[in-house]
């Protein structure tokens, strides 16, 4: 009975280290993996953004073709352009500095209640995937913000900057691969 | 120890697992500030996410309404209200200025107004945006925001006190009266900034 113990004991301790120091891990992953997960999840593996709030519809169809370059990567998780969706995107005045922005919402048990993206005005964009060095690629720019959506943080280190999370972008740049890190990351969480 | 070999095998593989997974992976502080906020039931996190422009330092200049040196005199409570996004938190922080570097005015006293705060059970989480300390002496490279983008000013301060910042790359920090160190910690020589500001600044 004694041995019978011990040995139930042991797999306890071993299952117990698996699943809460790997997930507990994974959480926490960082620069070096080429990838930062936020921690937040969505309740679902669909969603849906709405871009009818932006008049020009080659910006939506290079928002959309940044939603498809996610959509293409293995794990199931998908977005889809929908007219009816609360989470938005824009084309607005955001201030002088930064291109675009990305908010979202979790509540207390780390899921997404809603979500937003905005383009910001201030800048030229271009959307035939041939930006001039004063303009901004609108499908390049909506990959990265995609990313955000899917819960994948920005990457500070000059060694990630073919990753598509890596958070600055100049004008006049393209970038539309997933690196992977990107793919890592996507795999883990989803 | 035969007696207890089950439990030693329990051990040390709970630490080879631990160790190389702790020794892979460094726990961010950010990751631990999310989890922290979100453990509330009825709180909600707001993250901003925002891609930063590649600029170098002479393009911000040439983008900046006012270069100032100053202190940080107060970092106001958060407030909720339009700050270019409708219904958006925000915090403004009151420099006193010692001097202008270029973009001269008459205020002494200027409000920095940055994405991000804690009212409630609600917190935004900027880590784009600058942090400030009170007390802290900062070079800042700033521009005024349209009015209609604004929200409402704090007593004493008039449209002209109000500025944005180039985010993270807008503020230095002044390690003495001649050296400053950026966003990444590099320590640069006091004139040599100024210098760059009085040569972008000059008419083409």
């Amino acid at each position: 009975m004694n041995k019978c113990w011990k040995k139930s004991l042991t797999i306890l301790l071993i299952l117990l280290s698996i699943t809460v120091i790997i997930p507990a891990s994974i959480v926490n992953a960082d620069e070096e993996d080429g990838y930062i997960y936020s921690g937040h999840h969505w309740a679902v593996t669909t969603v849906y953004f709405d871009h009818t709030n932006i008049a020009n519809m080659d910006v939506r169809t290079a928002i959309t073709l940044g939603a498809s370059t996610w959509n293409a990567a293995p794990p199931n998780f998908n977005m889809y352009a929908w007219s009816g969706s609360n989470y938005d995107w824009y084309l607005d005045y955001i201030g002088n500095y930064y291109p675009a922005l990305t908010f979202h919402s979790v509540n207390g048990a780390n899921e997404i209640t809603w979500i937003a993206t905005y383009l910001n005005s201030y800048y030229t964009w271009s959307t035939d995937g041939t930006p001039t060095a004063s303009e901004y690629d609108v499908q390049t720019i909506a990959v990265h913000e995609f990313g955000h959506w899917l819960n994948l943080g920005d990457l500070e280190e000059e060694y990630n900057e073919d990753e598509i999370m890596y958070h600055s972008r100049g004008m006049g740049e393209v970038q539309l691969s997933l690196g992977s890190g990107d793919e890592a990351g996507i795999d883990v969480i989803y | 120890m035969q007696k207890h070999k089950y439990i030693i095998i329990a051990a040390v593989t709970m630490a080879i697992v631990a160790g190389a997974l702790v020794g892979y992976n460094n726990i961010t502080g950010k990751n631990d500030d999310i989890e922290t906020i979100s453990q509330s039931e009825n709180s909600t996190t707001i993250t901003m996410s925002a891609i930063v422009p590649e600029l170098t330092i002479e393009e911000i200049i040439k983008a900046s309404d006012a270069t100032v040196i100053g202190t940080v005199k107060e970092i106001l409570t958060a407030q909720r209200g339009k700050f270019f996004v409708d219904d958006i938190i925000y915090h403004d922080v009151i420099v006193e200025v010692k001097r202008y570097i270029s973009g001269g005015n008459e205020q002494q006293e200027i409000v920095i107004r940055l994405f991000g705060g804690t009212i409630d059970d609600t917190t935004m989480i900027t880590e784009s945006e600058p942090e400030f300390k009170e007390g802290e002496q900062v070079l800042l490279l700033l521009y005024h925001p349209p009015e209609d983008s604004m929200n409402a000013l704090p007593e004493g301060i008039n449209k002209f006190g109000l500025f944005h910042i180039f985010g993270k790359e807008g503020k230095f920090t002044l390690h003495d009266e001649n050296t400053v160190c950026n966003s990444k910690n590099e320590s640069i020589p006091l004139s040599i900034i100024e210098n760059k500001i009085n040569e972008a600044l000059k008419p083409e």
